[in-house]
């Protein structure tokens, strides 16, 4: 029983960071109907600037600069990128956006270098131990920047005017501008929450490894990816939701599954495999993912 | 309305595309096979996986040599595999670097066995080729473009290698073997590299060595595997393998830690260039194994980690890439003390960072290198002081000095008729080499893994660096 205890809990643990990232993912997607591969730069480049900043003020405040690099990151992405291209195919869209994430890596490589860099935790070390398990505190920020995160936008588009906007926005632009709500604002407002979501995950998981160019993109996109599309690429409580049973599948095949012999010997990374694997069996019984509909 | 199963259906492509991306990018070219050469064939006998082969200094196995290929650069040819066809490839403009003869072609003018190798020699500029990750999973420290100029400057000053001038060629193999065939071909291939070095990354080295064997180029690296490049003619290890520290490890274990090698675990990246590592390593010492997925997700480490405590794991040997480790080192909530081998996690930007997150975990750790501390390298080579005299430096400059200074001595031991096979053979006859900070050498041409010795390192974090526990050491 500890033993499932305790899988549970590294699972939802390490699911988090997906969920936050699967956020943005799904945020974007829903407010302008563009698959964002930049979204986990904003991350990274979030925690460089905090790493940056951090040598002048206290971390917290750096973290704060490096979260406000971020939503200036994706307004820049809506003001350079998305709205000049606005009237082209959407794989031209998300093409630019896969340039600028690479554009964004080799520029962190050109102006530092790759070397591994301690990047402070909020917190240092465990919160408590729990079956065996450290919970670190920078890991119980994650969760509740989450939940934080999860809350806001809930309330953001089910109880505040600006939430329909967006919405509207999205579905019906030509309408949307007839009525006199600038479809151009709402495009911004999604890119800065998306910034926000980003800087917010990258500030905070930068904690919990050493620092390299690139370091959420390579870490935790395609994951972020995958929970969005699990949890429904249109709804924000999905994404949540996709991001944990991510970070679950995960570590029960970590747990369990590498035990059983011949999947241990022949299945390398079986715990990606098995995520993949709950992709496309989503895929092909629910193709609108877990909770995808549009709310 | 219409939109609604299009987009879906493009949605479910593009997620697709991404995963298929992800899947070959994370995984690629483990078992690269090298092949190809890209451009020129260098005759020999098909020696399996490995493709022509091209280092016969005589005896040699025949085969139909070269096709000629397009010469780029003309850096390949075999020089004079026996018998057969000869030929050689066309070499187009002639090897070396700074023209004058390569050693392309020249055709089957060996023959008779053991005869001394022959062919043209090279041009009055040697170039090697190093492949770094620059990038990825174990990145070196930005300092190694500036590190790796120390040698060939001061080198270079005193008359060069037999009156040739040393160049360095740098390029970024991101921490992925085929990246590394690739950067690899175009240093020999564009850059016209004489010979190759791989400074870290097991997969990357393997792959790369396999790629400079095709191709008829002497490949040197510091130890890390023996699968697959024991049996090249042309790779040389300048420090011990993974295999070979497996026993040295296991009895620095029992000798340095008594009380807790009762207790040993190995915990390790599945990959199977750590094989003969791990087999080494857990028949000289009772350990308990935990095998990792080549990348390793958080949940993996986090999952193994927890396991070890629960074990009862007091001392472990960690293989893997030195970011997992330092996500692991963070994971586990026991006192576990880290013992290892290897390259990357010797270097003092792991160390920093491990003190940083983890000093109380991480504090002590020991680990075999190929190279001292910065504490002791001046000492152990003046000259190596002197020729960072004015400058910042750190330990990638020991690494590229200690590594560069033992090729530059193998090159001058190969006499002024340089060629690539004679450079291979003259190295097989290395005995008792202790040049610098390396460790000493004796090859045979039956047996191209010829170190024996080790430098200790220890973190303290009261410096955030490694220091030298022990320099040139047998166990």
């Amino acid at each position: 029983m500890e033993e499932l205890l305790a899988t549970v809990m590294v699972g939802v643990l390490f699911g988090a960071p997906y969920s936050l990232l699967a956020l943005g993912i799904a945020l974007v997607y829903k407010g302008t109907r563009v698959f964002n591969f930049a979204q986990a730069e904003f991350g990274t480049v979030a925690a460089f600037a905090a790493y940056l900043f951090n040598d002048h003020v206290p971390i917290v405040g750096a973290m704060v600069l490096g979260v406000a690099v971020a939503v200036g990151m994706g307004l820049a992405m809506d003001r350079l990128v998305v709205q000049p291209l606005a009237g082209s195919p959407r794989v031209t869209v998300l093409v630019a956006t896969a340039a600028v994430a690479t554009g964004s890596i080799a520029l962190q490589l050109a102006i530092g270098d790759a070397s591994l860099r301690s990047y402070p935790p909020v917190v240092r070390g465990n919160a408590f131990v729990l079956f065996d398990v450290g919970v670190e505190w920078q890991r119980l920020l994650l969760l509740i920047a989450l939940g934080g995160m999860a809350f806001a936008l809930f309330v953001f588009f089910s109880r505040t005017a600006y939430g329909l906007a967006v919405l509207a926005a999205s579905q019906e632009p030509v309408a949307t501008d007839l009525v006199g709500i600038g479809t151009k604002r709402m495009s911004a407002l999604v890119w800065a929450m998306a910034g926000f979501a980003g800087g917010i995950t990258g500030v905070l998981v930068a904690g919990l490894a050493a620092l390299t160019p690139g370091h959420v993109t390579a870490e935790y996109l395609v994951f972020a990816f995958v929970a969005a599309v699990i949890g429904g690429m249109t709804s924000l409580p999905g994404a949540v939701v996709g991001g944990l049973v991510l970070g679950l599948l995960q570590s029960f095949s970590a747990n369990y599954l590498t035990d059983i012999g011949w999947v241990g010997d022949n299945v390398p990374s079986a715990s990606e495999v098995v995520v993949f694997a709950a992709l496309l069996v989503v895929l092909a019984v629910r193709p609108a993912g877990l909770l995808g509909r549009e709310t | 309305m219409t939109d609604g199963p299009r987009l879906r259906r493009a949605g479910v492509l593009a997620v697709a595309a991404m995963l298929a991306v992800a899947a070959c990018g994370q995984k690629s070219g483990v078992h690269v096979s090298a092949g190809g050469g890209g451009g020129f064939e260098t005759g020999g006998a098909d020696s399996g996986e490995g493709g022509g082969g091209g280092f016969d200094t005589g005896g040699g196995a025949g085969g139909d040599a070269g096709a000629g290929g397009d010469g780029g650069g003309g850096t390949a040819g075999g020089s004079g595999s026996a018998g057969g066809d000869g030929g050689g490839s066309a070499g187009g403009d002639g090897g070396g670097s700074a023209g004058g003869g390569g050693e392309a072609g020249g055709g089957g003018d060996a023959g008779a066995g053991g005869a001394a190798p022959t062919g043209p020699a090279w041009g009055d500029t040697i170039v090697v080729g190093i492949h770094a990750p620059v990038s990825g999973a174990a990145p070196v420290p930005g300092s190694v473009p500036r590190a790796i100029q120390v040698y060939p400057r001061w080198i270079n000053s005193k008359g060069g290698i037999n009156g040739r001038q040393l160049v360095v060629e740098l390029a970024n193999d991101e921490y992925q073997p085929a990246s590394a065939v690739q950067v690899c071909q175009e240093l020999v291939q564009r850059r016209n590299a004489f010979l190759l070095f791989g400074v870290a990354g097991t997969d990357q080295i393997q792959a790369c060595a396999r790629f400079a064997e095709s191709a008829g180029v002497p490949y040197l690296s510091a130890g890390v595997t023996e699968r697959g490049l024991r049996d090249l003619r042309g790779y040389f290890a300048l420090s011990m393998s993974y295999a070979q520290q497996g026993p040295f490890l296991a009895n620095f274990i029992k000798k340095q830690f008594p009380d807790l090698a009762g207790n040993a675990g190995m915990v390790y990246s599945d990959t199977p260039n750590f094989a003969d590592g791990v087999q080494a390593f857990t028949s000289a010492i009772d350990a308990k194994t935990y095998r990792l997925p080549r990348v390793p997700s958080s949940t993996d480490l986090a999952n193994a980690a927890r396991q070890m405590c629960i074990d009862g794991v007091r001392v472990a040997y960690p293989l893997m890439a030195p970011t997992d480790w330092l996500q692991m080192l963070r994971a586990v909530t026991c006192d576990i003390q880290w013992s290892g081998v290897g390259v990357t996690m010797g270097l003092n930007s792991v160390a920093a960072v491990a003190c940083a997150d983890s000093p109380e975990r991480f504090d002590g750790a020991t680990f075999f290198s190929p190279f001292p501390g910065v504490d002791a390298a001046p000492t152990i080579d003046p000259e190596f002081a002197q020729a960072v005299q004015g400058e910042s430096w750190d330990d990638i400059y020991v690494l590229a000095w200690s590594a560069a200074k033992a090729i530059g001595e193998l090159l001058k031991q190969a006499g002024e008729n340089l060629n690539r096979a004679g450079f291979v053979s003259s190295t097989e006859q290395v005995q008792n080499l202790r040049i610098g900070m390396n460790p000493t050498l004796s090859y045979s041409p039956d047996d191209h893994f010829g170190a024996g010795e080790v430098h200790v390192l220890q973190a303290d974090c009261s410096k955030r660096q490694y220091v030298t526990l022990a320099s040139f050491a047998r166990f």
